[in-house]
């Protein structure tokens, strides 16, 4: 895939996700309603004018069409949640991207999409809108996909554990100067020791922790995880530390501070919001 | 099954059971007393008992009255009582068919043995519903054509409730899903209620296949397994691709705003795929889509739109009455061979030969003859009756309609005396 459509895909999945940052109703997702303002037609038609260039674009790898297959799995489902009828070329990506089927007892994937989806709903009774987090999550895994982060046969989660990993990481060294023993995160995430060498010998792993996680995937996360952006402006009034050297680090004493001012000035420590959805 | 025949008892009396535990035995008795088989001892017999019952008690009561319409088409039914009331007589007609074709065969179903049950329940099935067939016929005949589509309407309507009851009780996944067929049409039409349970019938299908192992190619060229070899071949079964055009066309029923897009729907879409198709031809389903995106309004009185067509053409190949090869224009030859042998009907009282009906039609001699033995004729000529004299009734009033209606003669569809044109010549 070109690096064109890459960065294309991206932007368009940014924009189908982006109410969850921005728009104010969506902070406590409680409603039984889907709200017509969370997904609209053209924030579905742009990703898949993405989609219909990367079918044009030649080849025919089962890979490519098991991709396409998942990206228009978590389209339809997103036009569920928002209530919208699927657009035509929706449909037309469905009928040219056939994916075949296993028959080996094993679902594909985009089955454990759907799966995942269902299964957020109904915990919450039904409500649709918090199928939402499964599709944001299954968006990033896409752009990872993509971007050849991860390969196919890396879990369903493995993006969640990477995160994981790196906050852990990232909070040791807050507190204590160094990053935590390997051994720790595999105890603290359960998961095994050999899966957290692996993350942290990725190429770029400090610097994904740092920045790309920070500036890219957080942008995803669900609404009641995230706060509004800060205004650099309204942050220095405030001394909080330049958003250009660590803007992970407003963010996350930011959203403590509301708390603690919501609350009382003896508020507890700040817990750490659970980043490990859909993990099984 | 026992507890089966309890609910449907249950379901039944409970209504009227105001006196509560006593007259839900009494429902018991009553409804024990007249099953066809008082100790059923295999599984057809469980099974007619359990379709007997429910048939039973659709087609109970004395007189028709409002309170047999549902309450928000009771002001329309009390204005036109007399198409009410015949509409009422075609829905019961239809479980009274069933019925009467149950005690009439109980011997013979009695001796049906469990190994056979799959074998000798479609051909009941395929039977029994030319029996309903029937039953239309007789409710209707003699009764103008204003009353028609509402007989006509009504009696679909109990059709597909039977449909469901057999569906419901046929154990086998793969049969209880061919008995949904109808259902399809119904969700063409925008029936959401249809579209749910034939979605649902289509996961439980698609669960079953996917718990089902692939046997190993070694195991295959041994030839070890003939059983489980011999059971596939039995069944024409749908696979992939016919599951892919499926998805893609309720898809574009979703699309068209005719139905609402649910995540059974996306789940169908999820796990019903097919392979890869690098050739020229492209798949099946882009085809599908690109007719469906396209389709312009029907030319001719005996031709359906083309989503109606679709809807068609998938049922007919769930059921297995037309192969994966059959394209749109078959169907197309084949609304000509409907349009054909109504009209023969019409003046003779007779159906045509297959000779005669493949000249006009332009279907093969073989498909003719499929076509004039198979009960699938009778069910289209009577859906063409009703779409004919919808056209002509609004003919009288818009223009448009008063051009379709001129088109109706059938002289008029002749083509250098030999054919009837159509949308696919």
């Amino acid at each position: 895939m070109s690096t064109s459509a890459t960065a294309d895909f991206e932007r368009a999945m940014r924009d189908l996700f982006a109410p969850l940052k921005t728009s104010p109703n969506l902070s406590l997702p409680n409603s039984r309603t889907p709200k017509p303002a969370l997904v609209t037609p053209a924030e579905i038609e742009g990703v898949c004018a993405v989609l219909l260039r990367i079918l044009d674009g030649g080849g025919n790898s089962r890979t490519k069409h098991a991709w396409i297959n998942q990206a228009a799995t978590v389209l339809l489902l997103a036009c569920t949640v928002g209530g919208i009828a699927p657009p035509a070329d929706l449909v037309l990506i469905v009928a040219r991207s056939p994916y075949p089927p296993t028959k080996d007892g094993k679902t594909n994937k985009s089955a454990r999409i759907v799966e995942a989806f269902k299964k957020e709903v109904a915990e919450e009774n039904g409500d649709l809108l918090f199928g939402w987090l499964a599709l944001a999550s299954c968006g990033r895994r896409l752009i990872a996909l993509m971007r050849g982060e991860i390969d196919e046969n890396c879990a369903d989660n493995h993006l969640e554990i990477v995160f994981d990993v790196g906050e852990e990481d990232r909070r040791h060294r807050q507190f204590h100067g160094e990053p935590a023993s390997t051994l720790s995160i595999s105890r603290t995430l359960k998961i095994s020791e050999g899966l957290v060498k692996r993350i942290r010998s990725q190429p770029g792993y400090e610097e994904k922790m740092a920045k790309d996680l920070a500036n890219s995937w957080l942008r995803f996360l669900p609404p009641f995880e995230v706060i509004d952006p800060i205004d650099p402006m309204i942050a220095m009034d405030e001394e909080a530390p330049d958003p250009e050297s660590d803007s992970l680090d407003i963010e996350r004493r930011s959203y403590v501070t509301i708390i603690a001012s919501d609350e009382c000035d003896d508020a507890p420590p700040f817990e750490r919001p659970s980043f490990t959805h859909g993990r099984k | 099954m026992t507890t089966g025949n309890e609910l449907l008892v249950d379901a039944h009396f409970n209504g009227e059971a105001d006196t509560g535990e006593e007259s839900l035995e009494d429902g018991r008795a009553w409804l024990a007393e007249r099953l066809p088989y008082s100790s059923a001892t295999t599984i057809m017999q469980k099974y007619i008992n359990l379709l007997y019952g429910a048939f039973l008690s659709q087609c109970m009561g004395d007189e028709p009255t409002l309170d047999d319409v549902p309450e928000q088409a009771r002001d329309i039914a009390a204005a036109h009582w007399t198409i009410a009331k015949a509409a009422i007589m075609a829905g019961r007609g239809v479980f009274q068919a069933g019925c009467d074709f149950i005690n009439q065969n109980k011997d013979r179903l009695a001796a049906v043995e469990d190994d056979d049950f799959l074998y000798f329940e479609a051909e009941f099935w395929d039977e029994m519903r030319y029996s309903m067939q029937a039953a239309l016929w007789d409710n209707s005949s003699g009764l103008c054509g204003d009353h028609r589509p509402a007989i006509f309407r009504s009696f679909s309507e109990a059709v597909r409730c039977a449909h469901i009851y057999s569906a419901s009780l046929v154990p086998d996944a793969y049969r209880s899903f061919q008995r949904l067929a109808p259902l399809l049409r119904d969700a063409a039409n925008g029936d959401e209620r249809a579209a749910q349970i034939f979605v649902e019938g289509a996961l439980r299908y698609v669960r079953s296949l996917n718990n089902v192992a692939k046997p190993s190619p070694k195991k295959l060229r041994r030839g070890n397994d003939s059983d489980t070899n011999k059971s596939s071949s039995e069944t024409e079964r749908v696979g992939p691709a016919w599951l892919h055009q499926l998805v893609v066309f309720l898809l574009h029923l979703c699309q068209t705003d005719v139905l609402k897009l649910t995540p059974a729907i996306v789940e169908l879409a999820s796990t019903a795929s097919t392979a890869p198709n690098s050739g020229a031809k492209s798949a099946k389903a882009s085809r599908f889509l690109e007719m469906l995106q396209n389709q312009k309004t029907p030319l001719f009185a005996h031709e359906a739109s083309v989503t109606a067509l679709v809807a068609k053409r998938l049922s007919w190949e769930l059921l297995g009455w037309a192969d994966a090869n059959r394209q749109l224009s078959y169907m197309r030859h084949v609304e000509r061979a409907v349009a054909f042998c109504r009209n023969r009907y019409a003046i003779s009282g007779e159906l045509p030969n297959p000779n005669e009906v493949a000249k006009k039609s332009g279907l093969k001699w073989d498909d003719a003859d499929n076509l004039l033995n198979s009960y699938v004729l009778t069910y289209e000529v009577d859906e063409y009756e009703v779409r004919l004299e919808r056209a002509s009734r609004l003919a009288q009033e818009c223009p448009e309609c008063q051009q379709l209606s001129e088109r109706i003669d059938l002289s008029d569809y002749m083509k250098n005396g030999s054919r009837f044109p159509s949308s696919v010549d």
